[in-house]
This record gives structure tokens, C-alpha cells and sequence, in this order.
């Protein structure tokens, strides 16, 4: 191995220098506070030696600190999970190895860059949005160009037509992998990675919920195929919460089964790319009757994946907005704690009032009576009702009759389960806004909902006592109709204008990033692949189209053709001989003909004879010269032709 | 067990070098075609490969395409690094010299020239077969051999490689120049033949007459009198009194041992001879040189010496 000059090595530690800050800042979420300071005073401590011209570290001194620090993440390993405690040895290697590079040994340098590769397709694990992987993008280029430099012997001048046209064909070449390579399913199982959870969690406290009420951030996203259902009907189920402790509701994990064979008519046919939440919980509209490969259907008929979901995720179903069927055990949605007892009352005294009004005591004109209760009693919707204590349900019912939807459904909940009718409380999502023209639904985490399932005749009926109160939330809204809302607040509003104007755009990228690269799996490239010979079919255009498709380009190469830069009249005359041996550039053209005429003595005649007809014309004045000197020229070219072949 | 399996490497070798003389024949100038050209992917490359493998496992279990994408971005680039090093070395056109004659023991100095329309190849490293290479960083490039025996030696295969643009692939190919160089004996007197030349070192020398000077004469013979008086320039000349009569015909002196020893002696004594301008011949066994002088006349005699 050769050892690199040392302007070429500076060159080079900065290039892996940089990659490394990139890498560290986008490695971010993965880290602790105290690895990510570690890392930080590593990479400043390259800097340093950068900026000094230090000796690189010995290798005793690194693998100290290396012993050191691996101690420390064995010792918060279970904190990390396997996945963190992977990138955290990569790059602690990737640093210290930068720390102690020397110009004499290459084989360090590549080393470095191999673990560089393989740390950004980790980087791709934590973000896919387009922006986190266009900076992937830049720092892959960045360490392509570093590993450029290590196998040049002088910092190279960069021919960038050359260079973008190799770019071009191969992102060109690369795409074309990516559309037509199969695909294959999930080999095995890998460690994910611990982070925490976002979204409606799998416990509901009221106050968990008001926080995630005034989040903007993006749950999920959903595109229908075909008609999409009106925003009161949006109902996005994402978790059951059946146990109840006195204060907070709770979800238990539930195990997929495969879906029964239900309906085949299914309403609506949507895809949603879900966020990455941490969670299993997968969202779905009303009765699931067909969904992809990478979801998994419950008793309950919710969706859920195999494991927490630490990446967007694309699926497709099929549903219809119809009731659940039931199944599995009843009574356990009858569980309740001790407690509340003026609500137990409340319960009571409603089902015997049901009983004797209606001739079928049914669970539905008890949900109704119900409603009618929260409606006489002047029950209110707010987002800040005031934390409750103690026993709750009675509170809220009777004291404050003030909250928003965790409260009403858990409330509606508590009595019907008094009245003994299997309910659960069902957390999810409502609604959500359309964008770019209603070309997808956005869902943010504030339209986080909670609603009621009941249980009636072997279905569970879904009710929302939250929408009786609050009529608004079943509202369509648009981003439009959102900027008119602004309309009396003032300075903020144009603000906040501004942000929507210039943020939706990025959104809607982002989307059409998530539908197009990150979603694409081996169904999709099916239907390209379709779509491809359907094209092939159509191809066969109307004559009138071609016309059209071919004629402006004709047309632009004439015009091209017409433009181009005319020669003058000797170099023209000269060509075809200049073709076959360049003139030097202190020749004359006599010269010239006259060292042709001794290479080729056979036509001494012929190139005498040009020559003097060039010269007439050139030197004589005599226009009717050049025409005389074209014919020579010919001639000559005939019998040059036949002596040289 | 190891005898065999060096036996049949070397065997191996022996057969990839008789194809590889079939497929490149000598020849004076050497265009690095495509017939002559060849490329592997190195250590680095396997490894990226491994990774790229590695890759697509990985982004197959997290389903995660961009994971995938980056895969198929760094095999498109092993195979386009394939394309870049083959055209770093295409159409380069390699020619060898000899720069003189050498002597045994001495380093032979072989002088490589590159040619290109576009450019030299980049990042290219040359050296001889089963050498270490040296990097070439202009047109013309001195590589070094050791004189090793008196002869007319053959150049031996010329490796070219380089590993531009990114370590990927190694483009390589094993040249064959017609370049021969001589090796003569190197001159050692022996002590006989040393003796003899202190005797003859008594020789006088005796005024033969006047010519008119020619650039070159030594200023010492010039005869200044008569340049002060007539602006004339002439040169007096001298001749050894004995040589007119004696012709000087080099043979091989029995007294000593060893033909190399013998040669050395001879190749010393030419060169002495041809220092005094004294025309001699050669005489051995089987060869004879005229008699003659000047310096072609030397490296005549000292070819038949090194061929001896």
C-alpha cells in the first residue's frame, strides 16, 4: 500500500470529519445525553487535531477509551436496546479510528469508509422523511468523495460535465433496480429499537389525552381508491380500552387472528402511511374486511402490526362503516372497580326508566336515554375542564359536567356497564383534513378521539356522546376553511399563514415521497409492472399523434441543423483532407498539399493542380477558382480513396 | 501434501503465463486494448459487495426501502467503478528504451514512455513482473533492473495497474515490450594486465609533423609561435614510436581463472586501448573482431564480449 500525500490525507480527514457531524446529528435520536456528549468531545477533539496538525491517537490510547466507553453501554445496554447499542459501537469505531489515522495506512481508511456506508443505511432506519434523506443523500456523497480521495495521487480537478453525466446514469440505473429487483417478505425477525411512544397510548388518563389534543403532529395519512367517506363518519379505530381502574383506562395487547371470512363487498378501499408511534396499534375504518400482507386483523377487528412500529408504514384495507361483529369472551366488558356509587345510581335509575318507557328494554334506547341525560343536564365540551380526583365518573357527572371526548365516552362507558351492558371505550382518531385537493386525508394527532362500542344482538354498535355535545368535530374541515379561521386573531394570523403556505407544500412531498419510494413493495411493483404493458398496448398511437409527438422534434433538429456554425469556405474545400491528417497550425495550405503530394507521389499531378486552383482562387482573386479547386478535390479524393484502400 | 499443491500452483501459473504470451505478443509499442486489459474487483470491492448484500437483508427484514435504495446505489456504483477503471487505462499507449548500455552489477535503467490522446491514466502504478510497483506521475517514467548477467537481455513483462477511481476494481494488464539492453562485463584488470600497462605507460612518443587544427584538438598540441607569427593554427602531432609496427589483437589471458574474470580483464583492457586511441582486435575462440578504433569499434568488441 502506497501512503497518501499529505494535502491529499488533510483533504480527506475533513471530508470524513464532516461526515462524521452529519452522522452524529442524525444518529440523534438514538443516543442518550451522556453518550451524545461522549461523541460530541470525540469529534471536537478530531477537530482540534485537525485544526492543530496533532499527531493522530495511538492505538493504546484509543482502545482505552474504547474499553472505557463499552463498558458504560454494556451497563446501560438494557436502557439502549440492541439496535442503539449497535449504532453506538459503530460509531464509537467510526471516531476512534478517525482520531487515529495516519497517511501510511490506506487499508484504516477504507475500513472507515465500509463502516460509513453501513452507519447511513442505519441513519435510514431512524428517518425516512425527504429531507432527513436528502441530508442522508448529501453525506453519502460526501463519503463517496472521500473514498475518491483515498485512491487518487493528487487532489483531482473535478470535470463536472463528465461527472454529472456518470450521476446521471447511475441514480438512472439505481431507479431502475429499485422498480424491477424483487421484493422479498421479511427474512427473520430483527431487534427494534426502544423509543417512546407517541400517539394515544395504551393507557388513557384525561390528562395524557388533553396534551395530545393540542398536538400538530402528523398520525397518519390516508388515501382513498374511490369514494371516501364523509368526515362524520371517519371514525379511525386504532385501540379498545376495556379495563377500567377507577382513573384511567387501559388497552390490552391484542392477539391478531386472521380475519373470518365477512362480507366481500367492502365500501371504501384506502392506503395509510402511519408515523412511526412505537406501538403495535394500526388504524382502520369500522368493519376491516381485506387488508395487506404487513398488517394483522384481531377478534376486535383492529389492525396491528407484528412489532412496534419504528418506521412509516404503508398498508392498504378494505373496509365498510358497518358494525363489529363480535366474538370471544362478552362478560369481560362488564368489569368495573368499586366506586362512583351516585353514577351506579344514575345507571340504575336510567335502565328502569327504559324499561317501562319502551316495550324491548334494548341497549340502544338506553344509549338513547343516555344522550338525552347529558342533553338535559347542560353538559359542556371543553379542552380544559380541570384535572378530577377521587371518584371520577361522579365527579364529572355530577359536579363539573365539563370535559371533552375521554371524558363523555368513559362516563357513557361506566353506566352502561352499571346497567350491565357490555361496553368498551375505543380510542382513535376523527375526521382529519384534506390536502392538495383532496388528494389524501391528513390526520394530526389532535384529532385524537375517544368513543363507545355497545354491545347489542351478537354486534357492537358504535356511539359518540362527545359529537352530541360538540356537534363541530363532525365538521369537514379544509386547510382553506382552517386559514379563514384565523381571519380575527390578529398579527399571529398571518404568521400562521405564512407557515401553512409554506410548510403544505413541503407536506405534500413528503406524502407523495411515503406513497411513492418508502410504500413501494412488491404489490405495487406488480401493478407498475401491469400498468407497463397496458402502456405497451396503448402505444399503438393514431398516425395524427405521432404527427404530433415527432413533428416538434423534427422540427427542433432542423432548426438545430440550420444554426449550426458555418465553416469557411477553405477549411470547407480542405475537410475532407483534414480528416485524414491534421495541418499544423504554423502550415500554409500550400505547404500542406505540398507534403501530401510527397507522401503520395502517385498524385504529385492531382495535388499541384489544387493547388493552383486554390491559389487562383484565393490569392487571384477568381471567384469561378473555387468551384474548379471543389472538382480537384474530388478527383483527388476518388483516386486517394482507391490508393489507400 | 504442500509439494503437491505448490506443484500444481506452479503448474497453474505456468499455463496462465503461456496464455497470457499467446494473447499479448511482444511488440515494440503496446496499445492497452481491450484484448489486453483486464479487471477484478479488489479486497474493498468484495467487501462493499458484502455490504450491499447486507443491505438488502437489512432492508428486507425493516421493510424499509431506503435502506434497499442505498443497497442498490452502492452496487450500481461497484459496477459502474468497473467501466471507470477500464477506461482510466484504455488507449494508452506503453513504449520501452534502454537508456545505454550497463554493466554487470550496475542498475539498468529502463525508460517508459506513456501516451495518450486524453490525458495519462490516472492514479497508475508500474513495475515489473513479480516486483513491487512504483507510481507513475508523468510521461516518462525510469524503472530500474539489476544487471544481474553479461548479455543481451529481454525487457521483462511490464505490469500497469491501478485501482482508480474508487478502490473498487483493479484494472490491470501484464505488457510484453520488444526492448532488449546489453550487459557487459564489467572491467576489472587483472594483475598481470596491470603490470603490463604500467610498462607500456613508458612508451615515447615522437613529433610526426603539423596539420591544421580541427575543433576538439587539444590546446596543449596547438603550436603557439607559430600562431603569434602567421595567425595560424596549427597542431602538432605525435605518434606512439612503436605503432606503425604493432597490431594490438585482445586475447583471453590463460594465466587467469574463470571466463568472467577473463572477460572483465578483456572488457578492462578494450576499454584502456580505445582511451589511447589505439586501434586493436579482438581474438577468442570462436570470435573475432577486426581491427579498428572509435567507440563503436569498443561496444562492438564489449557486445562480443557480453555474448561470449
Amino acid at each position: 500500500m502506497l501512503t497518501l500525500s499529505p494535502t491529499l490525507f488533510q483533504a480527506l480527514q475533513w471530508r470524513l470529519w464532516l461526515f462524521q457531524l452529519l452522522l452524529w446529528a442524525l444518529l440523534l435520536p438514538a443516543y442518550t445525553s451522556w453518550s451524545l456528549a461522549v461523541f460530541a468531545l470525540l469529534l471536537l477533539a478530531k477537530l482540534w487535531q485537525l485544526y492543530r496538525n496533532g499527531k493522530p491517537w495511538s492505538l493504546g490510547y484509543s482502545n482505552l477509551l474504547a474499553g472505557g466507553m463499552l463498558l458504560a453501554l454494556l451497563l446501560s445496554a438494557r436502557d439502549l436496546g440492541v439496535m442503539h447499542l449497535m449504532f453506538h459501537f459503530l460509531l464509537l469505531a467510526a471516531v476512534l479510528r478517525l482520531l487515529g489515522l495516519t497517511p501510511q495506512r490506506r487499508t484504516d481508511v477504507v475500513q472507515l469508509i465500509w463502516v460509513h456506508y453501513f452507519l447511513l443505511a442505519c441513519a435510514f432506519i431512524l428517518h425516512q422523511d425527504l429531507w432527513l434523506a436528502a441530508i442522508i443523500l448529501v453525506a453519502f456523497t460526501l463519503n463517496l468523495y472521500a473514498q475518491y480521495l483515498t485512491f487518487c495521487t493528487q487532489l483531482p480537478q473535478l470535470n463536472w460535465r463528465r461527472l454529472s453525466r456518470n450521476t446521471l446514469l447511475v441514480l438512472l440505473f439505481t431507479g431502475a433496480l429499485f422498480v424491477l429487483f424483487p421484493r422479498l417478505p421479511p427474512l427473520w425477525q430483527l431487534p427494534g429499537a426502544k423509543m417512546t411512544q407517541t400517539g394515544l397510548t395504551d393507557n388513557l388518563a384525561p390528562g395524557a389525552v388533553s396534551r395530545l389534543l393540542e398536538s400538530e403532529d402528523l398520525a397518519f395519512r390516508v388515501s382513498f381508491s374511490g369514494p371516501a367517506p364523509a368526515a362524520s363518519q371517519r371514525y379511525f379505530r386504532a385501540k379498545i380500552y376495556d379495563v377500567f381502574d377507577g382513573s384511567s383506562w387501559r388497552a390490552q395487547r391484542l392477539q391478531p387472528r386472521p380475519l373470518a371470512a365477512t362480507d366481500p363487498q367492502a365500501q371504501y378501499h384506502y392506503t395509510v402511511v402511519a408515523e412511526p408511534h412505537q406501538q403495535f396499534s394500526l388504524f382502520s375504518l369500522g368493519q376491516v374486511q381485506r387488508h395487506s400482507q404487513n398488517a394483522l386483523a384481531t377478534n376486535e377487528a383492529l389492525l396491528v402490526t407484528e412489532q412496534p412500529l419504528s418506521q412509516r408504514l404503508s398498508y392498504q384495507v378494505s373496509s365498510s362503516i358497518s358494525p363489529i361483529k363480535a366474538g370471544g369472551n362478552i362478560n369481560r366488558y362488564l368489569q368495573l372497580p368499586a366506586g362512583n356509587p351516585q353514577s351506579r345510581a344514575l345507571a340504575q335509575q336510567l335502565s328502569q326508566h327504559v324499561a317501562t318507557a319502551t316495550a324491548p328494554a334494548t341497549a340502544t334506547a338506553l344509549v338513547q336515554r343516555i344522550s338525552d341525560y347529558f342533553r338535559e343536564q347542560q353538559f359542556r365540551y371543553s379542552l380544559t375542564p380541570g384535572e378530577l380526583s377521587g371518584a371520577q365518573i361522579d365527579q364529572f357527572l355530577f359536579e363539573r359536567k365539563l370535559g371533552f371526548c375521554s371524558h363523555y365516552a368513559g362516563a357513557t362507558v361506566f353506566l352502561l356497564r352499571a346497567a350491565g351492558i357490555p361496553a368498551r371505550l375505543v380510542g382513535g382518531y376523527l375526521g382529519g383534513e384534506w390536502q392538495d385537493d383532496g388528494a389524501y386525508l391528513q390526520v394530526l394527532q389532535k384529532d385524537a378521539h375517544a368513543w363507545v362500542e355497545y354491545y347489542q344482538d351478537g354486534q357492537w354498535l358504535s356511539f359518540d356522546p362527545t359529537a352530541l355535545i360538540e356537534p363541530t368535530l363532525l365538521l369537514e374541515t379544509l386547510s382553506s376553511a382552517a386559514l379563514n379561521d384565523f381571519a380575527g386573531a390578529g398579527g399571529d394570523w398571518v404568521l400562521a399563514r405564512l407557515q401553512i403556505m409554506l410548510l403544505q407544500p413541503l407536506r405534500d412531498l413528503d406524502y407523495y415521497w411515503s406513497m411513492w419510494v418508502l410504500s413501494f413493495d412488491s404489490a405495487q411493483q406488480q401493478g407498475l409492472f401491469g400498468q407497463l404493458r397496458q402502456w405497451q398496448q396503448g402505444f399503438r398511437l393514431p398516425p395524427t399523434w405521432w404527427l404530433w409527438l415527432l413533428g416538434p422534434i423534427a422540427m427542433a433538429g432542423v432548426w438545430y441543423w440550420w444554426r449550426r456554425p458555418q465553416p469557411d469556405p477553405t477549411t470547407c474545400l480542405f475537410q475532407p483532407l483534414l480528416d485524414l491528417q491534421p495541418k499544423a497550425a504554423d502550415q500554409s495550405y500550400q505547404q500542406y498539399l505540398a507534403q501530401w503530394a510527397l507522401q503520395q507521389p502517385m498524385l504529385c499531378a492531382e495535388f499541384s493542380q489544387l493547388r493552383d486552383s486554390y491559389q487562383r482562387w484565393q490569392f487571384g482573386g477568381e471567384t469561378a477558382a473555387y468551384a474548379e479547386s471543389r472538382l480537384a478535390m474530388r478527383q483527388l479524393l476518388a483516386r486517394l480513396k482507391r490508393l489507400r484502400s | 501434501m504442500k509439494a503437491l499443491l505448490t506443484a500444481i500452483r506452479a503448474r497453474i501459473r505456468q499455463r496462465v503465463w503461456r496464455w497470457l504470451d499467446q494473447r499479448t505478443p511482444v511488440t515494440t509499442e503496446q496499445l492497452l486494448r481491450q484484448r489486453v486489459l483486464f479487471v477484478f474487483p479488489t479486497r474493498f470491492g468484495f467487501a462493499l459487495l458484502a455490504l450491499v448484500i447486507l443491505l438488502y437483508i437489512l432492508g428486507t427484514n425493516y421493510q424499509n426501502n431506503l435502506v434497499i435504495l442505498l443497497g442498490y446505489l452502492l452496487l450500481v456504483l461497484c459496477i459502474a467503478a468497473i467501466l471507470l477503471a477500464f477506461l482510466n487505462l484504455h488507449h494508452t499507449t506503453v513504449q520501452a528504451e534502454a537508456s545505454g548500455d550497463f554493466c554487470v552489477g550496475d542498475p539498468v535503467h529502463i525508460m517508459l514512455h506513456l501516451q495518450r490522446a486524453s490525458g495519462l491514466p490516472q492514479a497508475l502504478e508500474l513495475g515489473w513482473q513479480d516486483e513491487s510497483f512504483i507510481p507513475a506521475t508523468s510521461h516518462t517514467q525510469l524503472l530500474t533492473l539489476a544487471a544481474v548477467r553479461r548479455g543481451y537481455h529481454p525487457i521483462p513483462r511490464l505490469k500497469l495497474q491501478s485501482v482508480y477511481p474508487f478502490g473498487l476494481v483493479r484494472c490491470w494488464s501484464y505488457v510484453r515490450l520488444d526492448c532488449k539492453y546489453w550487459v557487459f562485463p564489467k572491467p576489472r584488470l587483472s594483475q598481470f594486465s596491470a603490470l603490463q600497462s604500467k610498462d607500456n605507460s613508458g612508451n615515447r612518443e615522437e613529433w610526426s609533423g603539423q596539420r591544421q587544427y580541427q575543433p576538439g584538438d587539444a590546446w596543449r598540441q596547438l603550436d603557439w609561435k607559430r600562431f603569434s607569427r602567421q595567425q595560424q593554427l596549427m597542431v602538432h602531432q605525435y605518434s606512439a614510436v612503436s605503432q606503425p609496427a604493432r597490431e594490438i589483437w585482445l586475447t583471453a589471458d590463460a594465466r587467469i581463472d574463470g571466463l568472467e574474470a577473463q572477460l572483465s580483464d578483456l572488457a578492462a583492457r578494450a576499454q584502456l586501448l580505445e582511451q589511447a586511441a589505439q586501434p586493436f582486435g579482438l581474438r577468442l575462440a570462436q570470435r573475432e573482431v577486426a581491427i579498428g578504433a572509435g567507440p563503436a569499434h569498443l561496444r562492438q568488441v564489449l557486445q562480443e564480449l557480453a555474448l561470449c
